[in-house]
């Protein structure tokens, strides 16, 4: 497998946060996302940054990661930017 | 005398250069002859290049518009330039617009205002071919693209305006065409139909430029080349919005 473009990588950790119910822990995102824990934690912060996910704190005070709608829209384009960047040789 | 002398090559002026100063004059009882035709045919281009120049400012807004949803979910530099391309091209198209709506209803332009306009245009061209080559070849280096760009567009523009030489216009247009198109090709083994019609757009684009640099180009030829442009730029349209609406599987 070939290394994976960061719009690619995006769509695999909201993919797993969606699948999951729409929330998951940070560690088993983390290791879901195939990624080392130095990328994880800069893909985590510009997820945060741009508003495609947010952390939610559960009755045990436990932190959840969750979709926004945002997250949920990139998930909904996805299939279709790719197509338009690879249409246009972007 | 005056008359001809003064309109004829402002409307037709494939008169004087096809036929040389000294047979026109020769021929001026033709051409005051065909005075109401001629005319009538210059009246024509300049509304078709009215609506053209409408119809196409309307295309690349559209899609700017159309393609702001993906560029802010993605950030990716590649859709950020094709926006920008089509931004920059529908302002040098709003110049050209204002030139011939100022043509058409005070029929004459103050030179300095030409100066402006003419600066503004090749500026704008310029920025919108910088935009495309760059969109379409590398997207790896590191460098205040933005700033580039506008300080290349604004030396291109400085030289042709001032030096009231449009073949530094030209040439700097061909030479980014041909850039785009070369690295473009390179870049990707297999083509896509839409990387092509993009290309031709340019193409009729530079053809458009070099319409104006000769003024032998028939009526119909430009006309035909006006036709041609808004088919691919409705075609573009037509591929920009089939891609949004629907998905590639994955």
């Amino acid at each position: 497998m070939g290394k994976r473009d960061r719009l690619s990588v995006i769509y695999d950790i909201l993919k797993i946060i969606q699948d999951n119910h729409n929330s998951i822990k940070p560690t088993p995102l983390l290791r879901k996302s195939n990624l080392s824990s130095q990328s994880f934690a800069q893909y985590f912060v510009e997820l945060i940054e741009k508003e495609f996910v947010k952390e939610v704190t559960d009755k045990k005070y436990k932190k959840n990661i969750s979709l926004t709608e945002k997250g949920f829209r990139y998930l909904e384009r996805y299939q279709s930017i790719i197509g338009f960047i690879e249409d246009f040789n972007l | 005398m005056v008359l001809t002398t003064k309109i004829i090559p402002h409307i037709y002026p494939s008169v004087v250069l096809d036929k040389g100063l000294n047979n026109y004059k020769r021929r001026d009882v033709n051409m005051i002859r065909n005075l109401p035709k001629i005319m009538g045919f210059g009246r024509i281009l300049s509304d078709i290049e009215f609506f053209y120049s409408l119809i196409v400012i309307a295309i690349c807004l559209f899609i700017y518009f159309k393609t702001k949803e993906m560029y802010d979910l993605t950030g990716h530099k590649g859709i950020r330039f094709f926006r920008q391309t089509f931004l920059w091209l529908s302002i040098a198209y709003i110049v050209r617009f204002l030139i011939l709506f100022n043509k058409i209803t005070f029929n004459v332009m103050q030179k300095g205002s030409m100066h402006i306009a003419l600066f503004l245009f090749v500026f704008a061209s310029t920025m919108s071919l910088l935009y495309l080559a760059y969109s379409v070849v590398i997207k790896k280096w590191n460098f205040n693209e933005d700033f580039v760009f506008s300080l290349s567009a604004m030396v291109i523009s400085l030289i042709s305006v001032t030096g009231k030489n449009i073949d530094v216009f030209l040439l700097s247009q061909l030479l980014l065409f041909v850039f785009a198109v070369v690295f473009g090709f390179a870049k990707r083994h297999k083509l896509k139909g839409t990387y092509v019609v993009y290309i031709l757009l340019f193409l009729f684009w530079l053809f458009g430029h070099a319409a104006l640099k000769l003024p032998m180009f028939l009526f119909n030829i430009k006309v035909g080349l006006y036709l041609i442009s808004v088919a691919l730029f409705l075609l573009i349209l037509h591929l920009v919005l089939k891609r949004l609406k629907n998905g590639k599987k994955r």
